[in-house]
């Protein structure tokens, strides 16, 4: 899912064109980014309305960024990857703080004990490891593991070293290891 | 008590599952899609260029390539429309131009205008 130069170019010339305003291009440009913005709302955020909300928010950040965009300077993609990260960041900050049991017992589809010991498929189990996960390493993760960032693009994206970012993706997978491991036998990972 | 080697297996389930997730991703509705786009449209820049732009992408490929002899309609964008159209019908052979062939006859149109075109090149020379 990495991308190569050619798309970087191409994501360029597509932004120009909406930019300058080709009405073409305005299709184009939503359906080439919204599907990354809002795969990393649901990501983070494990809330299809909030999901909406910032993949919604971070299109039109990249709307009115169009006009002025310098071809060659940064990826498109990477732009989008950090506004929308920000806007998932201010989201999770807004959440009221619950105390460790009661997040447990949450009726909006949060993840129980029960939950996972009954998850048979492995991706929903990892999924809801993935957000229990602290949310700089579940940030880490998801960009190295499942958006395929290369570790420097991260680390332009959370603003923070490479090294840094290297340290928060193994901590993190150690943390999902460990979740998953308990569950092997039932997610049928030993038949492997 | 009997140490467990380290098992490899973990680690490979875990990558099998992140492939199951890169796999299915969650995709955005067709409603936040539509809606989205409809703001494209709203925040979009509306240039005179755009509404040509969009005639142009319909153009033939020879229209295409006269067109590029401006440089595309970067270039023509510096043409008036009127400008372009008279170019299009002159080249299309669609106004039947008469031969004239030549001889050494003068013919004299217009008697004393000599002095006229005199004031016309010089108003033309001052814009």
């Amino acid at each position: 899912m990495a991308l190569d130069a050619t798309d970087t170019d191409e994501d360029d010339r597509l932004l120009a064109r909406y930019g300058s305003g080709d009405p073409a291009a305005a299709g184009l440009v939503v359906a080439r980014f919204l599907p990354l913005a809002y795969r990393i709302g649901v990501r983070m955020l494990k809330d299809a309305s909030q999901a909406d909300d910032v993949a919604q928010e971070a299109m039109i950040r990249l709307f009115r960024m169009a006009p002025g965009w310098q071809p060659g300077q940064a990826k498109v993609t990477t732009w989008l990857y950090r506004v929308t990260v920000n806007l998932c960041t201010d989201h999770l900050r807004k959440r009221p703080t619950l105390p460790l049991d009661a997040a447990q017992d949450v009726a909006d589809g949060a993840a129980t004990a029960e939950d996972r010991l009954v998850a048979q498929d492995r991706s929903v189990a990892l999924d809801l490891a993935l957000g229990d996960l602290p949310e700089r390493q579940r940030l880490a993760v998801v960009l190295r593991h499942i958006e395929g960032l290369a570790n420097p693009e991260i680390a332009e994206v959370m603003g923070i070293g490479t090294e840094a970012v290297e340290s928060l993706i193994a901590r993190g997978k150690r943390g999902l290891t460990a979740a998953l491991a308990g569950q092997r036998a039932a997610l049928g990972y030993d038949d492997d | 008590m009997t140490m467990t080697k380290p098992d490899h297996r973990n680690e490979r389930a875990v990558d099998a599952a992140f492939a199951s997730l890169r796999a299915n991703p969650p995709h955005p509705s067709s409603e936040l899609f539509d809606k989205v786009l409809a703001r494209a449209l709203a925040e979009q820049p509306v240039l005179e260029g755009a509404r040509v732009y969009a005639e142009a992408e319909a153009l033939p490929g020879f229209w295409a390539e006269v067109l590029g002899i401006f440089g595309g309609w970067r270039g023509a964008g510096g043409l008036t429309t009127a400008m372009v159209v008279g170019l299009v019908i002159g080249l299309s052979g669609t106004v039947q131009l008469p031969i004239y062939e030549a001889t050494d006859e003068v013919l004299d149109l217009m008697p004393g205008g000599t002095e006229i075109f005199a004031e016309i090149n010089v108003e033309n020379e001052n814009g």
